[in-house]
């Protein structure tokens, strides 16, 4: 986990409709070879992300958003510190057990972010247990799919 | 959270934090007496008995695991043993070793999340981890360390470290290699020397003064500190073999809850766990726990729940150094045996990071399953919580009765959050309501 400098990370559960957004979005990544990054899923344990940030250059994190700002299918792109100034816009970032924010400012509490993040959080509609993912999610999720490989090209 | 009047208060923590799963708490309080306590488990009851009904019989661990994101160690294990004692088959070491390792993994990284995470902050005076880690880095850092060790033997022996994928009823797809083991013993050894200094720092933290007569349970065997194998004991004189688990055990449908509330037929709620493992196998223990266990002074029998982070950091110490001892003497062989489906009844019960987890299946000769009932730790664990909360807030309001619902919810809170109770597992955590009348 470590030799890698760079990772791409999903998070959610694909049994929960529009959570499952970024496992998928890892689902479609992993089929490319993106140079010294890691393409992996967490589901569950929040807490893992600190282990993966370390000794790491760039991550990118992709989970879904329960929002009542921004309509389903919106897609949040924030970039390091402006992730700790936005989460009074985002007051639900994801459904696991210690939410996103909450990893990442511990992280920060323990100088363990790396030196550059970038987080997708794209809005949900439905989170409902076996539902699948709504349509509008899907084509955002194709969004940002194709934006990342742009950018590691 | 409300007053109705000055005689009658109702406290409603309406969720719980930092415990697994949803839940809340009621309790009614009429002049000045604690009437009622209910622990509310609403987490949607998930039917995991019924969908196993006509599924084969090698699909029940894989099936059953996904019920805890926590514990899925357990459920493997259980699930695995009890499809074995139903077809007669006998593991052999090797693979007996590898599950008493993945075990190793879950409750390292299990208790070491509660210890840390959860329950720490309590101790400290702190709202959660991230206040913590402000004032205390290191041993944040440390905690998330131990975590990782615990991970990262769920992943090289079970595939993955959420949900493994390689256990599998005969013993696992493909066995790790002995290098591979190996290569984890500089970080275990390292973690051994962090667990052992944070049991020193833990010792010196001030706790509830609260005991109480417990009867404890735990799987018991001849030789080993329990994961996978044993009789049922108690200390109050309990010796059965875990077939009889129905004879002695009662599950009681409770308006409140979702999960079943499980206790001991004509004896009332007993408490499963970390306690009630130490309490009845301390003996068992491997040396260097049971030398930090003299250092801190609890030898065998603890009977204050809120001790309990002491009890899971001394199982933490065993743990990584029976991890070191699996691993050295481990030589790779065939990773699993075949096991053919025979019709009957059979049973599994294992010790889950928070106390047993009972399975018992019924199978007919081509392997279908045609019976299933799973008892998760919390379920039995409930009705002793609500005890010991009632008896809490009893004394806490006997001795000021105008305590404010604040400070009830959170000694309420915090009384529960040591028990580690999984809701997630059970259901089948909290909001509060305090009733005074």
């Amino acid at each position: 986990m470590t030799k890698y400098k760079k990772a791409i990370i999903g998070l959610g559960n694909e049994y929960l409709g529009d959570d499952a957004v970024g496992i998928k979005i890892i689902d479609e990544l992993v089929q490319y070879d993106f140079k010294d990054t890691l393409v992996t899923k967490v589901i569950d344990d929040s807490l893992k992300l600190i282990e993966i940030f370390q000794a790491k250059d760039l991550v990118i994190i992709i989970d879904a958003v329960k929002d009542k700002v921004q309509i389903p299918g919106y897609i949040y792109k924030l970039e390091s510190e402006e992730v700790f100034y936005t989460k009074t816009k985002i007051p639900s970032f994801s459904s696991h057990t210690l939410d996103l924010i909450k990893v990442l400012e511990l992280a920060k509490t323990l100088d363990s972010l790396p030196k550059q993040i970038i987080i997708y959080g794209i809005v949900g509609e439905n989170f409902k247990k076996g539902d699948s993912m709504s349509e509008v999610v899907a084509d955002a999720m194709g969004v940002v799919v194709n934006e990342i490989i742009k950018f590691f090209n | 959270m409300k007053n109705k009047s000055s005689k009658t208060r109702t406290i409603k923590v309406d969720y719980l934090a930092r415990v697994e799963g949803e839940g809340a708490l009621y309790i009614k309080i009429a002049d000045g007496i604690v009437k009622d306590v209910n622990l509310k488990i609403f987490e949607a009851p998930r039917f995991f008995e019924a969908l196993l009904q006509g599924r084969d019989f090698t699909e029940a661990p894989d099936i059953t695991s996904r019920i805890c994101g926590i514990c899925p160690v357990a459920y493997l294990m259980s699930a695995c043993h009890a499809m074995e004692d139903i077809c007669k088959v006998q593991i052999p070491t090797e693979l007996r070793n590898l599950r008493r390792l993945i075990y190793c993994g879950e409750w390292i990284k299990s208790h070491s999340l509660h210890i840390f995470m959860l329950n720490l902050p309590d101790l400290l005076g702190f709202d959660d981890a991230i206040g913590m880690a402000q004032q205390h880095p290191d041993v944040v850092k440390n905690g998330l360390r131990l975590k990782k060790i615990g991970n990262t033997l769920m992943e090289l022996v079970g595939g993955r470290d959420i949900h493994p994928i390689n256990v599998k009823v005969g013993g696992f797809y493909k066995a790790p290699t002995a290098s591979e083991l190996n290569d984890l013993v500089p970080e275990l050894k390292k973690c051994l020397d962090l667990a052992i200094n944070a049991l020193d720092f833990f010792s010196k933290l001030n706790y509830f003064d609260y005991e109480e007569d417990y009867e404890f349970v735990a799987l018991s065997h001849p030789e080993e500190y329990p994961f996978n194998e044993g009789d049922l004991i108690s200390n109050k004189g309990l010796n059965f073999n875990i077939s009889e688990f129905d004879k002695y055990f009662i599950e009681e449908h409770v308006p409140h809850s979702t999960a079943l509330h499980t206790y001991l037929k004509d004896r009332g709620e007993c408490f499963v766990g970390p306690l009630a493992r130490y309490a009845l196998n301390f003996e068992k223990l491997t040396p260097k726990a049971k030398k930090a266990a003299k250092k801190i002074n609890i030898l065998g029998q603890c009977n204050n729940p809120s001790k309990g982070i002491l009890i899971r950091t001394i199982e933490v110490i065993f743990a990584l150094e029976e991890a070191l001892h699996i691993i050295n003497s481990y030589k790779q062989a065939e990773s699993c045996i075949l096991v053919k489906p025979t019709a009957g009844v059979g049973y599994g019960c294992t010790e889950a990071p928070r106390g047993i987890c009972f399975h018992k299946y019924e199978i007919d000769d081509s392997g279908n399953i045609l019976y299933a009932n799973i008892v998760p730790p919390t379920a039995i664990n409930q009705k002793t919580i609500e005890k010991d909360i009632r008896n809490i807030v009893y004394n806490l309001v006997k001795t000021n009765p105008n305590i404010k619902d604040k400070e009830l919810q959170s000694y309420s809170e915090q009384l529960i959050r040591s028990y580690d109770p999984c809701i997630s597992c059970s259901t089948h955590f909290l909001d509060l309501t305090v009733d005074r009348q």
